[in-house]
């Protein structure tokens, strides 16, 4: 389980989290929806420290972590826990598709060279991409790309994987390989937390969705009662503006 | 016709020079390591603007650039007999200096100098690693050194080879100054044979044509490693790799 409280953030003098509170069940799958500059990504980076929280607490299980006064070992042990899949993919470009998948499991988690090597021929194959492991990042497409990393971040075996517009950054052709294979994942039974605008897909796969805006969680529920039943203005308002973006042209 | 220029000699005494080919080299590929590693520190120091330390680089580094490398010379085998002497006086030792070699001084000053001049280029180079991947590195939990090591240092490696490649070079015929410290390398020895047989233009062609092979040697060297190190290549291997283990 996830108990993150009062999670605040500002750049400057702008405040992009204000007073978070979240706490995220093992197995949930969680989608946050917002519009651009709402504070998604920066959510999802403070909870690995990517990005480090003016105050707050987060719990992961055993691990208990104040953000003002965390140490180094906090800061890596929270790492090892989670695991982001990043909107430009992020691969190591001077390592092949299984070197990828194999890094953290050898540096971090210590695992021997031969046996990581079977952990992530095996997470390679899961995302289909068993024919393309010794490829390098730049030899593969978008789509496969972001597969070796959605295989990097399940071989870590995190408490809580964390998405960040995983499929944002690929031509529109390559999108649904991708978001098979992130409902693989979730049907797996992984715990994630899911930045995405892919809301049709949302809708299917999360569990539970937070609409944020402006660094305040506005709705919290379903995808059917966020979708169905939005509460608050904001959220109407956004989705009414998403599904008009979305409509074909021709219907005019 | 008089014997103005004796083309044979130039060959017959090439060999007498490559018996000092081997200080030429150890000067080479000492100095380029400690340079890489000191312009390594040098450059982080700089990126992670350490106090103190981020001053005194700066200082140095622009001490360097700014002086001969002759002088430099000149300066490490003057001044570090002195700091010894220092040293003897303040802790009543009695190290001796004449049980330094000299071709310490000519290390520790040609060490130096590239570092300053590498840390600039490694600083570029480290600097060029795209911060995503980095991030990635560090998401999954990796210590600062382990990223630096295994994510930042292979990826800023290939793009600083061309331009350190060509530091090597200059190191390389840098090393003929190692004379001013009296370390006989091909250089020096060049002008002893020419002393003895008052042929010197025959010994300098020698020399010159030692130091062009080697500067071609390590030009394909460079070459060759920049085409083992191209991605395509490395993933072809592999996969061949791959086919012979199954
Ligand atoms: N490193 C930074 N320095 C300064 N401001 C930042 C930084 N990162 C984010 N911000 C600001 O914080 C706010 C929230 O950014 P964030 O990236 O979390 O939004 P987002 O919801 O992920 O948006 P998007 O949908 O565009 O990705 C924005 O106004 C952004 O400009
Ligand atoms: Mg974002």
């Amino acid at each position: 389980m996830i108990e993150i409280r009062g999670l605040t953030k500002s750049f400057h003098k702008h405040k992009v989290l204000d007073q978070i509170d979240l706490t995220i069940r093992k197995g949930d799958i969680v989608a946050v929806i917002g519009s651009s500059g709402a504070g998604k990504s920066t959510l999802l980076r403070s909870i690995n420290l990517l990005e480090v929280p003016d105050a707050g607490t987060i719990r992961l299980d055993q691990l208990q972590v104040d953000f003002a006064r965390k140490t180094k070992a906090d800061v890596l042990e929270l790492r090892k826990s989670t695991a982001m899949v990043f909107q430009q993919f992020n691969l190591f470009r001077q390592k092949t598709a299984l070197e990828n998948v194999m890094e953290g499991l050898i540096v971090v988690r210590k695992v021997p060279k031969e046996e990581a090597r079977k952990i992530a021929a095996r997470h390679l194959a899961g995302v289909g991409l068993s024919d393309r492991m010794h490829h390098y990042p730049k030899q593969l497409s978008g789509g496969q790309q972001q597969r070796v990393g959605i295989a990097r971040a399940l071989a870590m075996q995190p408490k809580i994987l964390l998405f960040d517009e995983p499929t944002s950054a690929l031509d529109p052709e390559l999108v649904g390989e991708v978001l098979d294979t992130i409902r693989k994942a979730a049907e797996a039974g992984n715990t994630m937390l899911l930045v995405s605008h892919e809301m049709s897909f949302v809708r299917k796969v999360a569990t539970r969705v937070l609409f944020l805006d402006q660094g305040v969680i506005v709705e919290d529920g379903t995808p059917e009662e966020v979708f169905s039943r939005p509460k608050s203005e904001r959220t109407k308002q956004f989705l009414a503006n998403y599904y008009r973006d979305q409509e074909p042209e021709f219907t005019i | 016709m008089p014997n103005i220029f004796d083309l044979e000699l130039v060959f017959t005494l090439i060999p007498k020079l490559l018996k000092y080919l081997p200080v030429t080299l150890e000067l080479t590929v000492i100095a380029m390591l400690a340079g890489l590693l000191l312009g390594l520190l040098l450059a982080i120091i700089k990126m992670k603007r350490i106090p103190v330390l981020y001053q005194i680089s700066a200082v140095f580094i622009s001490f360097v650039r700014g002086t001969p490398i002759l002088v430099q010379l000149y300066l490490s085998y003057a001044g570090i007999p002195l700091i010894l002497k220092y040293y003897n006086y303040y802790h009543e030792t009695s190290y001796n200096v004449n049980s330094i070699p000299s071709i310490f001084y000519v290390l520790l000053a040609l060490s130096l100098n590239e570092a300053a001049y590498n840390s600039e280029v490694i600083r570029a180079a480290l600097q060029s690693v795209d911060k995503g991947q980095i991030e990635a590195a560090h998401s999954l939990g990796m210590t600062y050194g382990q990223v630096l090591r295994r994510i930042i240092l292979p990826e800023a490696f290939i793009v600083a080879l061309p331009t350190l490649g060509n530091a090597l070079i200059g190191l390389m015929k840098g090393t003929s100054l190692a004379f001013v410290c009296s370390v006989v390398e091909i250089t020096a020895q060049s002008r002893i044979l020419a002393g003895n047989n008052l042929r010197f233009f025959e010994s300098y062609c020698s020399l010159a044509l030692i130091y062009w092979a080697m500067t071609i040697l390590i030009e394909q060297a460079i070459a060759l490693l920049e085409k083992r190190l191209d991605i395509d290549f490395k993933s072809l291997r592999k996969r061949k790799g791959d086919v012979i283990l199954d």
